[in-house]
């Protein structure tokens, strides 16, 4: 009887409550997200980097051009080479330095989509009914919200670094700086996203220490 | 019932202030502070001698947060220091060694922060005092030794006065610094920086056609990852508080 009911102790989980509502996951599922993620995002980075993609490097680099020319009025064009083989330029006319920009696969923040789409993909789902109930929906919505805010944050910081360039500031500087700063306020949204829609995933995390506490006591 | 006078919580007799044990069933009328342990002793109001520790524990989320990056912070710009120092590196090389420290320092001071948290403070203040005593021992055995041995060329190149050691011992020192700086930056050479070059160097020759050039990216992605991690532990400890409430 006591071998039994150590038995059915092993077997049930713990159950968290947070916020109004219970948590529940499997060790795999959990598993998945931990080693899973990373790999997914090394996948996705090489897909993106195809040339099958080259539509989205195209598509950035006339969204840049759109934007200086509205606002900034810097005249921009956009090199589009056929073969393929180099990536898209923009070419800014009468530039104190070069003048020419080419769109590669950071400008495009490749990084940052593979790192959402892979940690967003592996998130696991509660047992719990009323989380699984409309959990796809909310990663669906978490994903096209931070691919879209990203999205536009980058376009509008490529824009401002070529103007600044063309203003005299020296590249390398205005670069780094500005990617320094929409590094951490695409960090702190994708958090603040996760945290509001989607909080299974740092619920994940933390499960593990109930679980391994009550496999110890079990034991 | 007048203000000298106090009921029994047992068979509710009125006895005076000055009795200890009830006239009518004789069971003891309070606790008598000395079995009080210290958190009664804080609830009760009968002490206002709250430790440091119950002090901290009392505060709210917000303020434990700042105060923990600020000694993270506070251990980094030192750990920095030292290390710049006594491997000799330029100063424009402070600000990488300051974030690559961060993560390090952050899981020195949480173990350190929550051994403290968990350990029983209100007991005598000599246990609490041989802790610190213990600490202060591993402290000066373990890592002053070890900041000598590396800082001790440098400090010697900036002394004014020349101190000369033998011809031996210098050499000894330089070789030992060589070798430890040698080590770390074939290490990461060797297992970071060249494997995730070849992995996608090798990635795109093997895909020729179809693949544009793979850039390798840089070190931005990790200062993104690492803004995200540290938030997501702040999150994660919110969790954690909020589960171990009682």
């Amino acid at each position: 009887m006591r071998e039994h009911e150590k038995e059915k102790s092993k077997s049930q989980k713990p159950i968290l409550k947070l916020n109004g509502r219970s948590y529940e996951f499997s060790p795999f599922s959990i598993m998945v997200l931990i080693i899973g993620a990373p790999i997914l995002c090394f996948f996705v980075y090489f897909f993106l980097s195809l040339r099958i993609n080259y539509w989205l490097y195209e598509l950035t680099a006339k969204q840049i051009a759109f934007i200086l020319n509205s606002i900034f009025n810097l005249n921009s064009q956009v090199i589009i080479y056929p073969e393929q083989s180099k990536f898209p330029t923009i070419f800014i006319p009468n530039h104190p330095f070069n003048g020419s920009y080419s769109i590669t696969t950071e400008c495009i923040a490749t990084h940052v989509f593979s790192l959402f789409i892979g940690i967003i993909s592996c998130v696991p789902s509660s047992k719990d009914p009323l989380n699984m109930k409309d959990f796809k929906w909310r990663k669906l919505m978490v994903l096209i919200i931070s691919i879209s805010v990203i999205h536009i944050l980058n376009i509008f910081r490529i824009a401002l670094l070529l103007f600044f360039n063309f203003n005299g500031i020296p590249f390398e500087f205005i670069h780094q700086s500005l990617f320094f700063l929409t590094a951490i306020i695409g960090a702190l949204f994708f958090t603040f996203v996760l945290h509001k829609w989607l909080p299974e995933i740092f619920i994940s995390i933390y499960y593990i220490y109930p679980l391994i506490s009550q496999r110890k006591r079990s034991n | 019932m007048t203000v000298e006078e106090k009921r029994c919580g047992k068979c509710g007799q009125i006895n005076k202030k000055s009795d200890i044990y009830c006239v009518n069933c004789g069971i003891l009328l309070d606790t008598p502070e000395i079995f009080l342990t210290d958190q009664e002793k804080i609830d009760q109001g009968k002490t206002n001698d709250i430790s440091i520790i119950d002090r901290f524990k009392q505060l709210n989320f917000g303020f434990k947060m700042a105060l923990y990056f600020g000694i993270v912070v506070l251990m980094d710009l030192v750990l920095s220091i030292i290390l710049m120092l006594s491997l000799g590196l330029p100063i424009e090389s402070y600000f990488f060694l300051f974030l690559g420290f961060f993560l390090l320092t952050m899981g020195i001071v949480g173990i350190i922060w929550n051994i403290a948290v968990t350990s029983d403070f209100s007991a005598h203040l000599g246990k609490a005092i041989s802790r610190m005593i213990v600490w202060i021992i591993v402290f000066l055995i373990i890592i002053i030794p070890i900041y000598v041995l590396f800082a001790l060329p440098s400090m010697l190149g900036s002394l004014s006065v020349t101190i000369s050691l033998p011809p031996a011992v210098n050499t000894a020192i330089e070789a030992i610094n060589d070798a430890i700086t040698g080590v770390f930056e074939a290490f990461l050479k060797a297992f970071v920086l060249d494997p995730i070059s070849e992995m996608f160097s090798s990635l795109g020759d093997s895909i020729d056609e179809s693949v544009s050039n793979v850039e390798v990216p840089g070190f931005e992605p990790f200062l993104l990852i690492t803004i995200f991690l540290i938030a997501s532990i702040i999150i994660i400890y919110k969790y954690h508080l909020i589960t171990r409430k009682p």
